[in-house]
């Protein structure tokens, strides 16, 4: 009763300490902490700016030309994350000359007809969370509203140049270079306006399979580069870490308690030793009841006052044996 | 021995053998109000306790009978003259008489032979018998012809009547031998 007890309050620190640590860690998603984070789904705001997605969940966007002329095919790339297909939200690029186009993962091309600067934005239409088949997928609600939307790009579209370049028209097939002007693919970081102040070690790969905690070049790859997102790190969507468990240890101490009693209560129910019942008969100790019949018979006796003295006995005792018949063998 | 054809299992309409489907609704709640007791004890290793559990009433009812009949005192003194006369075969016609009989069978729950609990039961008969026969040869009763016999009980524990059968007549063999050893 008492280890009961024990083992109930156990839980109970467990619980409320991991709720206190998940209110002052509710922006971080670790994979020990998904667990009771899980239950608090929430669709980041489009455009939010503070929050860095992880790498598995961000929508990407390449631009082969952030300064193009007026006029030229600007090539613009949307990568989604794996499995987004089954999220089934709806999302369109607005080009920021008042153009948008409903997108899906794939190559697509847009001419700027007037110079200056704009934004590339990605704003979600619709969105339905979980839904596969008609059944609520917790996985896929997590996976569908992780998804971040990029951060806005800029284009600085340039005056057309007096000796305009003859542009080819694009063919909808993604070749590798269908855009001549397009000097080189390097990354550019001052065509970017992310207001993000880390744009360090985009392409350095991240030593851990964690997609939720890849140290540093999140940050910096998703607004540093001009959207290359070649960030190699390998992605696993759950796992735990040998990182996570060293940053997150003191979830052993909540652990390491019950370890024991849960590791008591196996050994008593798998290797105590058990009772074990004996049954014992017993033969009793029967008794004739001899000489204990009740009277058959009313009896008055009436003593007559002129007799000094007597004994008068009455024997109710019955006889067990009635009859004894003798023949020899 | 004697015939241990019918026994207390009879009397208590406790199952015969593994045949715990027959179990009279008396044996059925006197079952569970054990199984109640032993519940205590965690992790009692009890694979068959129902059936255990009607092996405390293999009690032969003429053994009992027996038992009581070699102690009374009318009998003993024929007994005693019978062992004198070896060659002389006595047959005794009872009376109506009745036989009481108290049993105390129990059931030990043992950790390496330390008693952890004890449930002793206490089992209380009373026989009444009428036309019973017994033949009697060299000290010792050989065979009894039965006549009517009645029989009525109940099994306490601590206080409280688990089991009892009210009194009816019992079926026993028209004949029964006891093959007992002679004392020279």
């Amino acid at each position: 009763m008492r280890s009961r007890f024990v083992f109930v309050a156990l839980a109970c620190l467990t619980v409320s300490m991991a709720s206190v640590h998940g209110a002052f860690r509710s922006s971080q998603r670790s994979p020990l902490s998904a667990f009771y984070l899980a239950a608090q789904i929430k669709q980041p705001p489009v455009g939010a700016a503070s929050a860095i997605p992880p790498p598995d969940r961000a929508i990407r966007i390449n631009v082969d030309n952030s300064t193009p002329q007026v006029g030229q095919n600007v090539a613009i790339t949307v990568t989604f994350p794996k499995g987004f297909e089954r999220c089934g939200s709806q999302y369109q690029l607005s080009f920021g000359d008042n153009e948008s186009t409903a997108i899906g993962a794939g190559l697509l091309y847009h001419q700027y007809r007037k110079e200056g600067r704009y934004f590339l934005t990605i704003e979600q239409i619709t969105l339905t969370l979980g839904r596969n088949s008609g059944v609520f997928d917790i996985r896929l609600a997590k996976l569908c509203s992780g998804l971040q939307p990029p951060k806005r790009r800029t284009i600085n579209v340039q005056p057309p140049l007096p000796t305009p370049t003859p542009v080819n028209v694009p063919s909808p097939k993604p070749s590798p270079t269908p855009f001549a002007p397009s000097p080189s693919p390097s990354p550019a970081v001052t065509s970017s306006l992310s207001p993000s102040p880390t744009p360090t070690s985009s392409s350095t790969p991240s030593p851990t399979p964690n997609t939720f905690r890849s140290p540093g070049g999140i940050s910096g790859n998703s607004h540093g580069t001009d959207g290359s997102f070649s960030s190699p790190t390998p992605t696993s969507g759950s796992g735990i870490s040998w990182r996570d468990i060293q940053e997150n240890w003191w979830y052993l101490l909540l652990v390491v308690p019950i370890v024991p009693f849960v590791g008591y209560r196996a050994f008593k129910r798998g290797f105590a030793p058990r009772p074990r019942a004996s049954f014992h008969p017993d033969t009793g100790q029967p008794t004739v009841n001899e000489g204990n019949q009740p009277l058959s018979i009313d009896a008055c006796v009436v003593l007559r006052p002129d007799i000094a003295a007597g004994r008068y006995e009455i024997f109710s005792e019955g006889k067990l044996v009635k009859n004894i018949r003798r023949h020899h063998v | 021995m004697s015939n241990p054809s019918i026994s207390l299992r009879q009397v208590f309409e406790a199952p015969q053998g593994a045949d715990q489907q027959k179990s009279s609704d008396g044996w059925t709640k006197f079952q569970s109000k054990i199984a109640d007791e032993l519940k205590g004890v965690k992790t009692a290793a009890l694979p068959d306790t129902a059936g255990k559990l009607a092996e405390l009433f293999d009690i032969p009812i003429p053994n009992i009978l027996l038992a009581s009949w070699q102690k009374a005192d009318a009998l003993q003194s024929l007994l005693e003259e019978s062992k004198k006369n070896p060659e002389e075969i006595m047959e005794l016609e009872l009376a109506e008489h009745t036989i009481t009989s108290e049993h105390r069978p129990r059931i030990e729950l043992k950790i390496h032979n330390a008693t952890v609990k004890n449930l002793e039961l206490n089992m209380q008969l009373a026989f009444k018998l009428e036309g019973f026969i017994l033949k009697i040869q060299e000290g010792a009763i050989t065979e009894v012809r039965t006549g009517k016999c009645e029989v009525k009980g109940k099994v306490d524990y601590e206080g409280e009547t688990l089991l009892e059968k009210k009194l009816s007549t019992i079926e026993l063999p028209g004949s029964i031998s006891f093959h007992q050893r002679r004392e020279d």
